[in-house]
């Protein structure tokens, strides 16, 4: 004991002015590349720390005990202050290392190579089909409510489509219902209600939009993806007229003339509702792997508004009528362009997006 | 939901030359989506029924068969079950056909081919049920081979054929069946297809019903039953169920148990209407429906076991619960191989109970998927009818001891009342009575019309909710009547002013003008990772967030573009240095929580902004910055925004926009309120995404942005006379902008028409904390064409000027 205790505090000694050393280093460092120089003159693997941790099997166990002790308090304070600093240095080491004047005026512009998302052109087209019709081009709310997204929507109090494994609804609001019950929109068909408050009828208007489902991604299925929405009111609307958008919409899409088909469908928020096929354009019909053997493609899903919803739209549905048609977005992208996998539109892939112009 | 074609043909005589794929297409049009059709005896292409005519031991391996197959020729078979005798008839797989795998599933299929076995040439394989996929429909035989003699067919006919599998199944989409009840059953299915083609619906075989009696039925709860029905039967020996019945259970994807199971589940399957069969010997009647007191621990057929909550609704009888109300029956009350004495349970339960319980403890059967639909009361007759009907004649000496009939609610047919007008104007063709009739009729409305008017008494199976409209009807009769038949019209246009024709979409023009500008869009999720709304400097505390989001750290629905821009940059980073991209799309902030306030309608909607966002990628920071700089002036230009400036910030941090980076930082004003923010991105942002180089960003809050409302150029006057110019290299201190040099340099003169920036030099021979500038200035004369002396004395006003304003004196080379 007497001939280790010298050892002993000859180590601690050693220890002390090393963690003085360390940490008045740690604390002065001025750029991350300095702070990473101490730590690995200190820390590292050839660092000073650990040079001293490796005299220590020369004490006995009780005394190993303390100076280890000593040693772990010194390594992990010093851990915390490199940390500590690198946090503030992130916080104030410039971008710029040198002087810049930002009021340089901007470099021209070079052109070249830029381009909309193609979902976006597809949107666009069709707001330009439209407006030559005399259709508004509206926008919703992104954060909507139930209140508007299913109550005013004719969806029974029980319906599936409430549940929180289809739709995302925000946190903080789960236990509140209607109005305060608040979601990302599961489809656009709730601003339709917005609209109609806010404007006097007759009115025709399209409202392209992204939704959002609670759901597992894969080759067909996104959780964000865009509609487009067409709604027109008016004393008289037939249900032909939803035909007529429709060709609308395909002959802008392909430019040519797309057969389709049209029958009978059920969605809670129209009455009648019906379903637009299109002959599949990858087998023109005869059946493949895109259409699943049957040759038709659904696209479009419509009908006239449930006299619960032009009521809620703040419209009296003995005098008003009309007729909506839905459009999924990408999936008529990926037609256009013959995309086969839905997730490359929120990727962000400069690879993908640079092929459309 | 799965459809023989076989089976409907009980109930419609369809034309055999009606093509299958154009039954679906019609049914999709006008009823039901039908997603596949599926050739239930593609399976057994050539497999046989075969007589076995001669065996011929081969040692001890097997034997060589010699099968009479139908054809006049025999063919032999080498087969290694030892035990086959002369006189069996057996399934024979002939060259051509494919077999399951064998085994655990590592093989793959197989098909039959001419092959030598042990030295003799086999024509074919004997199969076992599972080798063709019936294995549903035979018990497993002992010596594993497919026996044929039940079916009492001739050798060489098809397998197939013999079996009933010379059909076709449609595979129905069972969400566009969930507003039509009554299309759960085969005769439900039938009626659309007879009512499409023209064809009579023929009824439903039933039987008398049993005396009425008591005993079977105690307290049933209103609240959770509308009616409950039991008949008591006994059957001295069950007999085997028929194989025409397997067979179409088995093709509509049930697998058949015993003959009370295997009816039920058929009647369900034709009528829509679920019913259980109980072993007398093991319920202690009368049968009740109430909902549970207390948690309960509930074992039900399949192997389930469940712990049911209290309100969870219960058949029980006297002892406890034996069965889930409407979804499953209980495990100790089921009919077993030696069950002599029944009680057929049928009964409508409330929809919202069943639903509410099937969710609760996860089981969907096939029954609470029918009852949450919301039955009709009168389709239990036709069901107990139905059932009593197929059981007489499968068994002999049934005896039928009661009936009892509990009725709460019975289902009341719709009565709609509507209009010849407004029925031809909403489908868009004129109409008459008989039209109308002519489509509501089959399906078992009743029509009477008189002076334009209309009523429309639905049938019971359609009167839960599916009918109640005029609107409905307008449903029913376009539908019929055909959707594709409908002309497609143009629509008379009233010219009201619908939009303001000047307000152009500033959106648009700003995404158009940036492609001008070389940029590329790209569209990111709204989520953002917890580690960039950090680097960004947003508390996840006030950002909006999901339940359920798509992972733990992409809770927040973003407070700004650009987390998710640089997160795209890093990914793009990947296959190229050098690009520009930008995103247009909504950023959200939390709202503090506001008063109710006295509207029952208010929303409270978070903070919902329009921002664009653009990125430029590169390795050398103040040309990025610049680009951007660029791109924004002429986005100023070009999209015509109104009083935009860009101004010098010194803390970045506190505008929220702690991505940009103080060294180089501009805020974007337009018309006074800050519209956002240009600059390079912090080290730390870069460090979290992963960046090695450098990135310029600009947001800007769109809605901000004021615009002109029309293009707002002015015409200046072309000049009569050439423009002269000079450049100036200065010395100045770092602490003198650029933007404070062209200000003064422009007021000096009225002949100094322009002042261009050339470049900027920092190095050996300038003193430090200044830099060399050179700029080029323009003069211009209205008068004449600019001579030495006016160049020379501008030049020296504006050396004048700067210096004493500015400190910036002449570089000397």
């Amino acid at each position: 004991m007497t001939q280790t205790a010298p050892l002993v505090r000859d180590f601690l000694d050693r220890l002390a002015n090393l963690r003085e050393q360390a940490m008045h280093a740690a604390t002065t460092v001025e750029t991350t590349g300095e702070l990473t120089q101490v730590r690995r003159r200190f820390l590292g693997r050839s660092g000073e720390l650990l040079g001293l941790r490796r005299t220590i099997g020369a004490f006995s166990s009780a005394d190993r005990r303390v100076v280890g002790a000593a040693l772990g308090d010194a390594q992990s304070e010093l851990e915390r202050t490199l940390a500590r600093r690198e946090e503030q240095l992130l916080e104030s080491e410039p971008a710029l290392t040198g002087p810049f004047d930002v009021t340089l005026p901007g470099l021209p512009v070079s052109g070249g190579s830029g381009g909309l998302h193609p979902t976006t052109q597809l949107m666009y087209d069709l707001n330009d089909a439209f407006t030559a019709l005399n259709f508004e081009v509206y926008e919703g709310a992104e954060i909507s409510s139930e209140l508007y997204e299913f109550d005013h929507l004719n969806f029974p109090a029980d319906h599936p489509a409430r549940e929180s494994m289809d739709t995302y609804w925000l946190t903080g609001s789960e236990t509140a219902t209607g109005p305060r019950r608040l979601c990302l929109r599961p489809h656009l068909t709730g601003a339709s209600i917005r609209y109609m408050r806010e404007h006097e009828p007759p009115f025709r208007f399209v409202y392209p939009g992204r939704v959002y489902r609670n759901e597992s991604t894969d080759a067909r299925h996104e959780r964000a993806f865009y509609q487009y929405e067409v709604l027109i009111v008016d004393r008289h609307v037939p249900l032909a007229a939803g035909k007529f958008l429709v060709d609308t919409v395909l002959d802008t899409v392909f430019g040519r003339h797309v057969v389709t088909r049209m029958r009978t469908g059920f969605f809670p928020f129209v009455e009648p509702g019906f379903e637009i096929d299109m002959l599949c354009q990858v087998c023109g019909g005869q059946g493949c792997r895109t259409c699943h053997q049957v040759g038709w493609l659904e696209v479009m899903p419509g009908g006239a508004p449930h006299p619960n919803v032009l009521r809620a739209g703040g419209l009296d549905p003995d005098e008003w009528t009309g007729c909506y048609v839905n459009i999924g977005l990408d999936r008529l992208v990926m037609m256009r362009y013959g995309i086969d996998d839905v997730r490359l539109m929120h990727s962000g892939d400069l690879r993908f997006l640079t092929q459309f112009a | 939901m799965r459809i023989s074609l076989d089976w409907i043909r009980d109930y419609v005589d369809l034309p055999t030359t009606v093509d299958v794929k154009e039954l679906a297409h019609v049914l999709t049009l006008k009823t039901v989506e039908v997603e596949r059709w599926i050739d239930t005896g593609e399976r057994l292409a050539h497999v046989v029924v075969a007589s076995v005519t001669d065996v011929q031991p081969l040692g001890t391996r097997g034997v060589s068969l010699t099968c009479d197959v139908g054809t006049g020729q025999a063919v032999s078979v080498v087969s290694r079950v030892a035990g086959v005798t002369a006189g069996r008839v057996l399934a024979l797989a002939l060259p051509g056909a494919r077999l399951a795998a064998r085994g655990e599933g590592e093989q793959q299929a197989e098909t039959v081919a001419v092959r030598e076995v042990f030295g003799v040439l086999s024509h074919g394989v004997l199969v076992s049920p599972a080798d063709v996929g019936l294995q549903n429909l035979f018990p497993e035989p002992g010596d594993g081979l497919l026996d044929c003699a039940e079916l009492e067919v001739p050798p060489g006919t098809p397998l197939a054929t013999a079996v009933g599998f010379d059909d076709w199944v449609l595979e129905i989409d069972n969400k566009s069946l969930t507003n039509r009840p009554d299309l759960w059953g085969h005769y439900g299915m039938a009626r659309e297809i007879a009512t499409i083609h023209g064809l009579p619906l023929k009824a439903l075989p039933g039987h008398a019903s049993p005396p009425l009696t008591d005993g079977l039925v105690g307290a049933v709860d209103p609240a959770l039953c509308r009616r409950f029905t039991a008949v008591r039967f006994a059957v001295d020996r069950l007999p085997p169920t028929p194989m025409w019945l397997r067979s179409r259970l088995a093709r509509v994807g049930e697998s058949p148990r015993n003959l009370c199971v295997d009816l039920s589940n058929y009647v369900m399957h034709a009528v829509g209407q679920p019913n259980h069969v109980y072993d007398a010997g093991r319920v202690a009647l009368p049968l009740s429906v109430r909902a549970v007191e207390s948690r309960t621990r509930l074992d039900l057929l399949a192997g389930h076991t469940r712990e049911v909550e209290p309100g969870t609704p219960v058949v029980a009888d006297a002892d406890g619960p034996v069965g889930l109300a409407g979804i499953i029956g209980g495990a100790g009350s089921g009919v077993g191989p030696d069950s002599r004495t029944f009680v057929l349970e049928t009964a409508n339960f409330d929809p919202r109970a069943v639903r509410r319980a099937s969710q609760r403890t996860g089981l969907r059967t096939e029954a609470s998927s029918r009852y949450e639909k919301n039955l009709d009361t009168p389709r239990i007759d036709a069901a107990v009818g139905f059932f009593l009907h197929l059981l007489t004649g499968a068994a002999d000496a049934v005896r039928l001891d009661g009936m009892q009939d509990v009725t709460h609610v019975a289902t009341e047919r719709a009565v709609v009342t509507t209009s010849l007008d407004f029925l031809s104007a909403r489908i868009g063709e004129r109409l008459g009575v008989a039209e109308v009739r002519d489509a509501l009729t089959p399906l078992g409305f009743e029509v009477v019309g008189a002076d334009g008017r209309l009523t429309a008494t639905a049938p019971p199976w359609r009167s839960t909710g599916d009918i109640s409209l005029p609107h409905d009807i307008a449903e029913e009769v376009a539908r019929i009547r055909g959707y594709e038949n409908i002309p497609s019209a143009g629509l008379t246009v009233t010219l009201n002013p619908v939009r303001q024709l000047n307000a152009r979409p500033v959106d648009r023009v700003l995404r158009e003008q940036l492609v001008r500008a070389g940029m590329r869009e790209v569209i990111s999720y709204p989520w953002t990772a917890d580690s960039l709304l950090l680097a960004t400097g947003h508390a996840k505390a006030d950002t909006v967030r999901l339940v359920g989001a798509p992972a733990p750290d992409r809770e927040s629905l973003r407070p700004s573009l650009v987390p998710n821009l640089v997160e795209t940059v890093a990914a793009n980073l990947r296959h190229q240095p050098e690009f520009g991209i930008f995103e247009v799309g909504t950023a959200f902030r939390a709202r503090p929580p506001g008063d109710a306030g006295d509207d029952p309608e208010d929303e409270h909607l978070p903070e919902q902004r329009r921002l664009l966002a653009a990125a430029f990628v590169g390795a050398d920071g103040p040309t990025l910055f610049r680009r951007a700089k660029g791109v924004l002036e002429f986005l100023t230009q070009r999209a015509q925004l109104a009083d935009t400036d860009l101004d010098p910030v010194s803390d970045p941090a506190a505008q929220r926009d702690s991505w940009a980076d103080r060294s180089a930082c501009l805020a974007i004003v337009s018309a006074g309120r800050r519209a956002g923010t240009l600059g390079l991105v912090t080290t730390r942002v870069r460090r979290a995404a992963g960046i090695a180089g450098q990135v310029a960003v600009f947001e800007l809050d769109v809605d901000v942005l004021s615009t002109y409302t029309s293009r707002h150029n002015v015409h200046q006057r072309v000049p009569d006379h050439p423009d002269a110019d000079f450049d100036l290299s200065l010395v100045v201190a770092e602490t003198v902008r650029w933007r404070d040099l062209v200000t003064t340099a422009r007021r000096v003169d009225p002949c100094v028409h322009d002042v261009a920036y050339v470049d900027e030099f920092r190095g050996s021979w300038v003193p430090a904390g200044h830099r060399s500038l050179s700029l080029r200035i323009t003069v211009r004369s209205a008068e004449r064409t600019p001579t030495a002396d006016d160049i020379g004395r501008a030049r020296q006003r504006v050396l004048d000027e700067l210096a004493a304003r500015h400190g910036a004196h002449l570089r000397v080379v």
